[in-house]
């Protein structure tokens, strides 16, 4: 039983190869830019704008939203980022009602990659926002011995991160495989609605996490400046 | 599970290309378009405000302005009424003084009508009451009358002084001049010769005078010698009557309008009457010759 489309591989010379994971997320990019192109196009900046105007900007009001909701102070800065893991997540899991069509994320690569993303922006944003002295100061905190415990705890959460979303995504398609085999017509059919509906939850726990991560990362250095502030009164 | 890293490598690549891309054609037209509206909107509220303020401070002077046009409108109106009033009375007096000269001149002219109409009654009744006593007396009158009257006058005549006959004869009086004698009736021969030459005593005469008969005369004799007439007729007496009671009359006219003052009017038609016993001496007549005498006899 196949559990990753890495193993579908359409092409291959030596260490590079195009499987089904990269031929979908090719799919998936091609989707999303065309249809941001088609949309944003003929934007209105007036009172009046067409229905899938709406639809986009709803989409990027909410994750903006969102992104203030978990303490990021400029949401705009993060946006792309945390909105494109959001749309490729959840479009990942939407394409699944297509017969045939395997989402990226079920692919451990596709996740790991993601995780290793979010684990390499978490410090960036943290050093853009407050410097690499101050930033690296966070792993010290609140003492120098603590130093290893927060290297584990940033790698194993990245882990956690990318092992979470590829269990749940290669889990639904699993279960619906699973199924099809015991039950076929009906149950399937259900089991790829739930799995929708999981796909999206997990297109926001992502998100979500991501950005507590870097919402972490930028604020402790407000809580250390708060403590220094302390400190020097 | 086995993870492929050049899979790993390649989906992070793609990942951050669809971020760019994503970036590049949706967050940042969509984020622009969405700034604009609000900055848009943000302008219409703050025009919206200004115009709101605007309005009201508009409607602040309009709620200024309307009650200063009511106050002016009261005050017009207060001025209006009072201007009413005034031409009311104003009007009200001119048509009671227009309607007093009305009356007043109603009043003349009734009184103008009642003078005429009293007038004229009166100048009947004075006619009536001439022709009723021209007529009576001349019923009355008669030969036997005529001869008395005659008598009368030659007697008269007889017991002047010479004074008093010079005085009534014309200062220039030729001797040859004629006189003419009329009477109401015709007289007797004998009658004549007298009248004839007492006549002629008197104004030294050397015609003899002419006589002849007028009905007019009623009673009495009217002489004549140039262009001088004496006379002593009943028309003459008539005559002095209506004229004395029509000097009479008038100045009562005037100063006697109104029913109070009718006593005067029944006086001055006494009047005549009284004066009728003394008819003046002498009047004017239209005779061509120039003035003219009556002796009173």
């Amino acid at each position: 039983m196949r559990l990753s489309p890495d193993a579908i591989i359409f092409w291959q010379s030596g260490f590079f190869k195009i499987n089904a994971t990269l031929v979908f997320t090719w799919v998936i990019m091609a989707v999303l830019t065309a249809g941001s192109v088609l949309i944003t196009s003929r934007l209105s900046s007036g009172l009046t704008r067409s229905r899938w105007q709406n639809v986009l900007e709803m989409i990027v009001t909410a994750i903006k939203e969102q992104i203030r909701e978990v303490g990021l102070a400029d949401p705009e800065i993060y946006l792309p980022f945390l909105g494109t893991i959001f749309l490729f997540v959840a479009a990942s899991a939407l394409f699944t009602i297509l017969p045939g069509f395997e989402p990226p994320t079920g692919s451990l690569s596709t996740t790991a990659a993601l995780a290793l993303l979010v684990f390499a922006a978490v410090p960036l944003f943290g050093i853009r926002k407050q410097g690499m002295r101050s930033y690296l100061k966070t792993y010290m905190e609140p003492t120098a011995v603590m130093l290893p415990f927060n290297i584990i705890g940033e790698i194993s959460r990245t882990l956690a991160l990318a092992v979470r979303l590829f269990g749940n995504m290669m889990s639904g398609g699993m279960i619906a495989g699973i199924l099809l085999t015991i039950t076929p017509f009906f149950f399937p059919a259900v089991m790829t609605l739930l799995g929708l509906l999981t796909g999206m939850v997990q297109a926001y726990i992502f998100t979500i996490l991501a950005a507590v991560y870097i919402s972490a990362a930028t604020r402790a250095q407000k809580h250390s400046r708060h403590r220094e502030e302390d400190a020097s009164t | 599970m086995p993870i492929d890293w050049f899979t790993v490598a390649a989906q992070a690549i793609n990942f951050l290309l669809l971020v760019w891309l994503m970036k590049r054609f949706l967050y940042k037209p969509v984020l622009r378009a969405i700034d604009a509206r609000e900055k848009r909107i943000e302008e219409q509220l703050g025009d919206a405000k200004a115009l709101k303020m605007e309005a009201l401070k508009e409607k602040e002077e309009f709620q200024r302005k309307s009650g200063i046009f009511d106050r002016e409108r009261t005050e017009l109106m207060n001025a209006a009424a009072e201007k009413a009033k005034s031409e009311k009375i104003h009007l009200l007096e001119e048509a009671r003084s227009s309607a007093e000269i009305l009356r007043a001149k109603w009043r003349e002219d009734l009184e103008r009508d009642a003078s005429r109409l009293e007038e004229d009654f009166q100048r009947r009744v004075r006619e009536e009451v001439f022709s009723i006593v021209r007529k009576t007396l001349s019923d009355l009158a008669g030969e036997e009358l005529e001869s008395k009257i005659i008598d009368l006058f030659l007697r008269r005549l007889g017991k002047m002084d010479e004074e008093e006959r010079k005085g009534l004869a014309p200062k220039t009086m030729a001797p040859d001049a004629s006189v003419r004698l009329r009477t109401a009736f015709s007289l007797t021969e004998e009658q004549r010769n007298t009248i004839g030459q007492e006549v002629k005593k008197l104004f030294s005469l050397k015609k003899e005078p002419e006589f002849t008969v007028e009905k007019n005369l009623v009673a009495g004799m009217e002489l004549s010698v140039s262009g001088q007439k004496i006379s002593w007729t009943i028309d003459d007496y008539l005559l002095s009557l209506r004229e004395s009671v029509e000097d009479l009359i008038k100045p009562g006219k005037k100063a006697s309008p109104s029913p109070a003052d009718g006593g005067k009017e029944d006086a001055s038609l006494k009047g005549p009457s009284r004066s009728a016993k003394n008819p003046p001496k002498k009047r004017q007549t239209s005779d061509p010759p120039g003035e003219e005498e009556k002796d009173n006899l």
